[in-house]
């Protein structure tokens, strides 16, 4: 494939944090890394307005939900359905609870 | 150690001032800035490399 002069290009972010020569372990799902140059906002002028919004949701969810099912497991993997193009994530999860928290 | 801020490249991500909130904060739009002038005050050593290793805009870095 040959790129012309002023074509344009739209590079896959969910890729680029897959790249091994940036990120240790690219390819594991790894929820404390700590050097974390990732690119799952976007980069640049058009990065995700949302951001810091989407952090602090997720800051809140994942602490309700750890308390709430303390333990709980991939109930099966063969359903887990995934969307495609920019934005990367599970459309569905199944999971199995194992425990139940606080209400 | 000293630390670079280079506002041409920030976008306002705002990972600095969350991860070194100590080194860094935001303005009124949420870019970058920089709350400290010369070294970085012993103790934060780590949260500057940190702050550098996670710019997604390489707009931080830090010199020994």
């Amino acid at each position: 494939m040959h790129l012309q002069a002023r074509d344009w290009v739209l590079p896959s972010f969910p890729a680029a944090n897959r790249n091994p020569e940036s990120c240790d372990h690219a390819d594991h799902f790894v929820i404390d890394r700590v050097r974390n140059r990732h690119s799952a906002f976007g980069l640049g002028i058009h990065r995700c307005l949302g951001s810091n919004l989407a952090r602090m949701e997720m800051t809140v969810a994942i602490g309700e939900w750890m308390r709430a099912f303390p333990d709980f497991e991939l109930a099966d993997a063969a359903a887990v359905r995934w969307s495609t193009g920019q934005v990367r994530g599970p459309r569905q999860l199944p999971v199995r609870i194992l425990k139940r928290g606080a209400e | 150690m000293k630390i670079i801020l280079d506002n041409s490249k920030c976008e306002g991500h705002g990972r600095c001032y969350a991860l070194a909130p100590e080194l860094f904060d935001a303005d009124d739009e949420g870019y970058s800035v920089l709350k400290i002038t010369g070294d970085v005050p012993a103790g934060s050593e780590e949260h500057a490399t940190l702050a550098s290793a996670n710019c997604p805009e390489f707009a931080i870095t830090v010199e020994d």
